[in-house]
């Protein structure tokens, strides 16, 4: 055999790796170390055409290399070598064996050529390590995969055990990709999502969904990934299995360094199976960046149907629905534009990097053919509008040094922002947002935080002022019936006072815990409403409560799981709010 | 005599091989046995581990105890290492030059992320990896101050991952200075004992510009120029 070439030393190599397939009595996967096991009869055959045979196979999936070990033939290079193990590290394009003729011996080959080995040729420590998996859950097993190194395991047939039961699938699709796009998600929010990976590819991943929300209950729902390095293009259908559905087009480009482009579009529709729909609505949205010299321009664009079918005709009392009233027809179909641009941050004095500010221009539209606005017994389709605005922010000052060194120094923050946004309809609206804080890490484990908010928006009408915001209106609480008679004070012109402290305690990296109480002084005084929303903790009033006492445990239960809990004390704001009807638990990987 | 425990790779033509790659040649009469020098039932087969004591004279096995769990070791590999059989001289690998050597030790990873001061006072910050399926919620932050968020992880020195941070969502994840995606962060946690990333986050994927306070109650849009969410009215 020829002697090799000489060999640089090797670097991690991000180009890309043919797909290898996996043949086995028996093959396991242990999602929870990403770790692919296979004994009994192991094939492996490269993309190249190599292909090695023997009795156990061992892949650490994120490290990128493989062992198969044990009475190992490698057939290669229109030879055949009897072995005892044979290891593939694609990252560095390396793969090294063991021979065994009258006596072993040690090769390396260097990018698959397998002509030219490097005979003797020192290999790292682990090279034939063998991952001890005894103590680890089996999530999906197989007698194929094909894998795609840095990127996809497909399992053929596979068994998957889900903790309860075991069950076989006809396909399981592993994506673990380095590319975040394949993670953009078009479904609408649920309770529980249990997603399955049906098929997929370098570019594509096709996913069932079993669900449950409080409105549907047990649903399945469908989402489609076409994704690559600059775009996506995520499309979904939830629920498949009732009526109510809504189909979900969320798209993304980056057109080039300095641009990109994300589309959305969602149509809801009241449908049968998929016979023709009873009724539909839609929205879209478009959003374009461009990146400028020291600033950036965005462009917004929304458009919405709030009916998608033709006009149905006039019903009981002249009222227009499909079906029954459940289903009303609107004719409006709105739409809106802005024009954002924005400054990156700059120095308030060039050589103090603590204070900084930006600044906003922007111009926009609205336009509704049914009527946007009335004034007066006019009505208006089209409004625009535009802003100005700048924030300031003097983030991190150190308040008070720590002697010591051992950064307990006590910080204080700061920022203000202030806006101003004219319409065409006559009236102009100002807000004005300060805040500063003030926090204190008194060792490793306690730290501690102090802020205070004001919040200040103005609504300015100027003549019409007592027409837009009267003084004779009285408001109520929709839940108790309470007159707030306070609000007859109130006449555009809102203030918000928020004073927050927070302990913060983490006796370690798996275990934390917060304490935050929140104290709001507020003109207009808030009103009690309903309860909130699954999974949002504060309660559906018209401004803050007073009080808000925030608990938040977390902790972590194995290297990738932690559990979150999280709830919120609202001091029997309205004689009913006390505990959040929504304490949070949410299971973190 | 000295012994050496590990885990086999295979036992074939009167050599023994260990996971370090090395093969060791089998005495003749070599005994197979457990641990306690009983006879055992398993086989000098691939993953078995086994305790092989070796003839310092020729470097021969003359002892394999095999075990299904690792054995403690009597001997360091530097030890038995000498006794390897090879074709071939061991040459020296350019490869294995000029690397840091990551040795896997745990390390004390802090991340701190300084927010955009519009960055609502109530939403959690998280930081999505690659390694957790890109999930926008896989590593909650604590908050620090109104501008900055930390969190300290435990990895081992050598663990290389991607990440980007986000407020629970892909549509709230970090934008850069100049509105547009940025590039997943690449992390290597190096082998000091404690290593500190700082960050900035400059925008987030869900900011309304033409919002001054992104997420805190309404704002003035086309369809509803009135900023404020009032209550019912008579």
């Amino acid at each position: 055999m020829p002697a090799a070439p000489a060999v640089g030393a090797a670097a991690p190599t991000p180009s890309p790796v043919g797909a290898f397939s996996l043949s086995a009595d028996k093959i396991d996967f242990y999602s929870a170390r990403y770790i692919l096991t296979a004994s009994g009869d192991v094939a492996v055959k490269l993309a190249d055409g190599t292909r090695i045979t023997g009795q156990t196979f061992a892949m650490d999936v994120r490290l990128n290399r493989f062992v198969v070990a044990g009475n190992v033939k490698l057939e290669a290079a229109g030879q055949s070598y009897d072995g005892v193990a044979f290891a593939d590290f694609f990252d560095f394009d390396r793969q090294y064996f063991v021979p065994l003729s009258e006596e072993p011996d040690r090769w390396t080959y260097a990018h698959g050529d397998y002509a030219h080995p490097y005979r003797g040729r020192e290999m790292p420590g682990d090279t034939f390590f063998l991952p001890d998996v005894s103590h680890d859950r089996v999530f999906a097993s197989s007698r194929k995969v094909v894998v795609q190194p840095r990127e996809s395991i497909k399992f053929v047939t596979p068994t998957l055990n889900f903790g309860l039961a075991k069950l076989p699938w006809p396909s399981y699709f592993l994506n673990f990709t380095a590319n975040p796009n394949f993670a953009q998600n078009s479904l609408p929010g649920a309770f529980v999502d249990g997603p399955y990976d049906a098929f997929g590819g370098g570019h594509s991943l096709a996913t069932a969904h079993l669900r449950y929300d409080n409105a549907d209950k047990v649903f399945l729902a469908y989402e489609q990934h076409q994704v690559s390095d600059r775009h996506y293009l995520v499309t979904s259908i939830s629920p498949l299995t009732r009526p109510f559905k809504q189909y979900n087009f969320d798209a993304f480009d980056r057109l080039s360094p300095k641009t990109q482009i994300q589309a959305s579009f969602q149509e809801s529709a009241f449908q049968q199976g998929f016979k023709s729909p009873l009724s539909a609505t839609a929205f879209s949205n478009l959003r374009f960046t461009a990146g400028l010299p020291h600033s950036y321009l965005q462009l917004t664009a929304d458009q919405y149907w709030l009916s998608l079918l033709a006009q149905p005709p006039p019903r009981i009392n002249g009222l227009y629905y499909y079906g029954d009233p459940t289903h009303p027809w609107y004719p409006n179909h709105p739409s809106d534009a802005n024009l954002i641009w924005t400054s990156f941050a700059n120095r308030v004095f060039s050589r103090d990097p603590h204070l900084v500010f930006s600044t906003r221009v922007g111009i926009g539209f609205a336009h509704e053919g049914y009527g946007l606005f009335s004034l007066d017994g006019a009505s208006t389709t089209t409004v625009s509008n535009h802003l100005v605005g700048f924030t300031l922010a003097a983030p991190s000052i150190a308040l008070i040094r720590d002697a010591a060194g051992l950064h307990r120094d006590v910080f204080l923050n700061l920022t203000f922002d202030k806006q101003r946004q004219w319409f065409s309809i006559p009236h102009h609206t100002d807000s004005t947002v300060a805040a500063a804080s003030l926090s204190h890490a008194f060792d490793r484990h306690f730290s501690t935080l102090l802020a205070y908010t004001i919040s200040n928006t103005g609504d300015f009408w100027g003549n019409n002022q007592p027409v837009i915001y009267p003084s004779i209106t009285t408001y109520q609480s929709p839940v108790t019936g309470q007159i707030y008679p306070s609000w007859a004070a109130f006449d555009g012109f809102q203030t918000q006072r928020s004073l927050l402290g927070q302990l913060l305690y983490t006796p370690s990296t798996a275990f934390t815990t917060s304490v935050a109480l929140r104290y709001n002084h507020d003109f207009p005084e808030p009103i009690p409403g309903l309860a909130p929303q699954p999974n949002v903790l504060a309660w559906q009033n018209y401004g803050l409560t007073p009080y808000q006492l925030t608990v938040d445990v977390r902790f972590r239960l194995t290297p990738i799981l932690s559990v979150d809990f999280t709830d919120a004390y609202f001091f029997n704001f309205g004689g009913y709010q006390k505990w959040s009807p929504n304490y949070g638990i949410g299971v973190l990987r | 005599m000295i012994r050496y425990s590990g885990q086999l790779l295979d036992y074939r033509k009167g050599f023994a091989f260990f996971t370090t790659g090395d093969g060791f040649r089998v005495a003749s009469n070599a005994k197979i046995d457990d641990p306690n020098g009983q006879t055992t039932p398993l086989q000098p087969v691939t993953r078995v581990y086994a305790r092989a004591a070796f003839d310092t004279g020729n470097g021969a096995i003359v002892e394999l105890a095999l075990s299904k769990s690792p054995l403690p070791n009597e001997a360091k590999y530097e030890e038995i290492k000498k006794f390897a059989v090879a074709l071939s001289p061991q040459t020296a690998n350019s490869d294995l030059s000029n690397r840091e050597g990551l040795n896997g030790k745990p390390v004390l990873v802090v991340f701190t992320v300084q927010v955009p001061p519009k960055t609502p006072f109530n939403d959690s910050v998280y930081l999505a990896t690659d390694v957790s399926g890109w999930s926008a919620t896989a590593i909650r932050m604590d908050r620090v101050d109104a501008l900055h968020y930390r969190v300290a992880q435990d990895y081992g020195s050598g663990t290389k991952f991607l990440f980007r941070y986000t407020r629970g969502s892909w549509r709230s994840a970090e934008r850069g200075q100049d509105g547009l995606e940025v590039a997943p962060r690449p992390f290597t946690v190096g082998n000091a004992d404690v290593q500190r990333i700082d960050n900035v986050v400059y925008h987030w994927g869900d900011e309304d510009q033409s919002a001054p306070d992104l997420g805190n109650g309404p704002v003035p849009t086309p369809f509803q120029p009135l900023p404020f969410n009032t209550p019912p009215h008579k």
